[in-house]
């Protein structure tokens, strides 16, 4: 009989790596996205559970923005706001709501007496954290619209882009927030970055009102959406940290 | 299987826990350390609470970190300190926590009567905790481990608060439970594990110093343990003169057992050394307390 002296080709050492990942990724389940594991902790976890301190959250909110237009309507009486001030206002307080809300759940995480063995269940306090943060940032925005909204029929302001404005600061903060959270392992940072924030705005306001508003209206609006959107990317990203790292220290 | 592989605990330069090379199949394994040693600090780090400094902890050949949730599906702990909601019922509290671990709610629901019948709290299901006691409290901490019917079961000093009648009906729930999971109960009492356990695990100078059957474990002081009475007048000598493990009083008079490497007198007979003897003579007469 004869043999068959052909030559087989042997693979190269690159082509078996290509063809054992291939067979690994077809035999693996498929890792599901991040809005995938969000929708599908939020319908395994439910709202109830999810929000379980609503009541909390609804009193912190309402007294916020009470303190808000007290604090509006009792200047109105002194300063006589002009549509420039207001966008100064806007641009400057639009990361109240969203800073006192996140602000507050974190305290209240951390006096939770069932926080070991929450951490250590399917779905930690930080993956909850993440999806409640990203509800938070979506409440905040709608909010600010309804405030903005507000103040759009007090003072001639447009309402479009005083609304991109406080989209572009909400997510500007909510992105630099979230990175004081994740590498600033204390507590001062988060207050600080907040101080920060509002005093650097007020400051430079008030340093120099003319070019401050001038920077905030002559920038066109597709730099405001490009702002905006970039902030929400990072923001994002930043909250899919929140579900790899299951520890992180000072978060709490 | 999981492996804690060459794993260290570093908080500064305080060392918690130094290499530390464990590996788990099926089976009751008895942490059983002095307040202290780093038990709690091994328990944390193998529920993801904390991390290693060095070294890896694995579950079927992944590190449990980058499983994340899915390591976390297959776990039950009950932490030392079990804290709960007090103006939650049991029921209500373990429906909370059965949501946070994915379980269904029509599942959880058929699930947790049976589970608090288990432990022994169906009348007080619907009674708010408030006014629990540190008994019935560990045994809501106890349904809750089992609550997602777990691959992995670690109990950090789980008999605490219990009564004897509990800590018996807890011990055959676990021997029950042990057939296809991994449990690991970490304890100071010895006679929590003594009966129980396949293994017992022993940390001394923040590392592991034994981790072997009891009966192995007891084989290392075999012919080296002796029991004698002495009158209460020579205690004081008998104390000084040899490594007393434990003494007691009876009829009158001072039993003590003790290790010796040779037989001290031809008159005194050596005696079948237990777990408790072996822990007493690792870590010294102080560790029961």
């Amino acid at each position: 009989m004869a043999i068959d002296n052909e030559k087989i080709p042997f693979p190269s050492d690159k082509e078996i790596k290509q063809e054992i990942q291939k067979i690994i990724a077809k035999g693996m389940n498929k890792k599901p996205s991040f809005w995938q594991y969000m929708f599908t902790m939020y319908r395994e976890v439910g709202f109830r559970n999810v929000f379980r301190d609503l009541t909390e959250i609804a009193f912190t909110i309402v007294l916020t923005i009470a303190v808000f237009a007290m604090f509006v309507l009792s200047t109105a009486e002194y300063f006589s706001w002009t549509a420039l001030d207001v966008y100064t206002f806007i641009f400057c307080f639009s990361p109240v709501i969203y800073f006192v809300i996140v602000f507050f759940f974190f305290i209240c995480q951390k006096q939770k007496p069932a926080f070991e063995v929450e951490m250590t269940c399917k779905y930690n306090v930080y993956q909850l954290a993440a999806f409640r943060m990203f509800m938070f940032s979506i409440f905040a925005m709608l909010a600010n619209g309804v405030i903005i909204f507000w103040l759009a029929t007090e003072f001639s302001i447009h309402f479009p882009f005083a609304f991109l404005l406080s989209v572009a600061s909400l997510f500007l903060f909510a992105a630099a927030f979230l990175y004081v959270l994740l590498y600033v392992p204390t507590k001062s940072g988060k207050i600080a970055l907040f101080i920060s924030w509002i005093a650097a705005n007020l400051f430079l306001s008030y340093m120099n009102s003319y070019v401050y508003q001038a920077f905030l209206l002559n920038v066109p609006y597709f730099i405001y959406i490009i702002i905006g959107m970039a902030a929400m990317y990072i923001y994002v990203h930043q909250l899919k940290l929140f579900f790899v790292k299951t520890n992180i220290k000072g978060v709490l | 299987m999981l492996i804690v592989d060459h794993v260290s605990k570093y908080y500064g330069n305080f060392i918690a826990l130094e290499n530390v090379h464990l590996q788990f199949d099926n089976g009751i394994y008895g942490l059983l350390a002095p307040n202290g040693a780093g038990k709690t600090t091994l328990m944390k780090m193998l529920v993801t609470l904390i991390f290693p400094t060095k070294g890896e902890i694995r579950y079927n050949g992944e590190n449990i970190i980058h499983l994340g949730s899915k390591y976390r599906e297959l776990l039950g702990y009950l932490p030392q300190q079990f804290g709960y909601y007090k103006h939650y019922t049991p029921a209500k509290y373990l429906l909370y926590l059965s949501a946070l671990k994915g379980i269904s709610k029509h599942e959880a629901k058929e699930k947790i009567p049976e589970l608090l019948k288990l432990v022994g709290l169906e009348d007080v299901m619907h009674k708010k905790m408030r006014k629990f006691s540190g008994g019935m409290i560990q045994r809501v901490g106890i349904a809750q481990a089992l609550l997602n019917d777990p691959k992995i079961l670690i109990l950090d000093e789980p008999t605490a608060g219990l009564d004897p009648t509990e800590r018996a009906r807890f011990r055959k729930l676990l021997t029950q439970l042990a057939n296809n999971r991994i449990i690991i109960l970490s304890t100071h009492i010895v006679s929590d594990v003594e009966s129980i356990a396949n293994e017992i695990i022993m940390i001394k100078d923040k590392t592991i110093l034994y981790k072997k059957p009891i009966r192995e474990l007891c084989q290392l002081l075999s012919g080296r343990i002796y029991e004698t009475a002495a009158d209460f007048q020579d205690a004081e000598i008998f104390r000084k003169r040899f490594a007393t493990i434990s003494e007691k009083q009876e009829n009158g008079q001072m039993i003590f057992r003790f290790v010796s490497d040779e037989q001290p007198n031809e008159n005194w007979k050596s005696v079948e050394p237990t777990l408790e003897d072996v822990f007493l003579h690792v870590y010294g007469e102080g560790a029961l307390a």
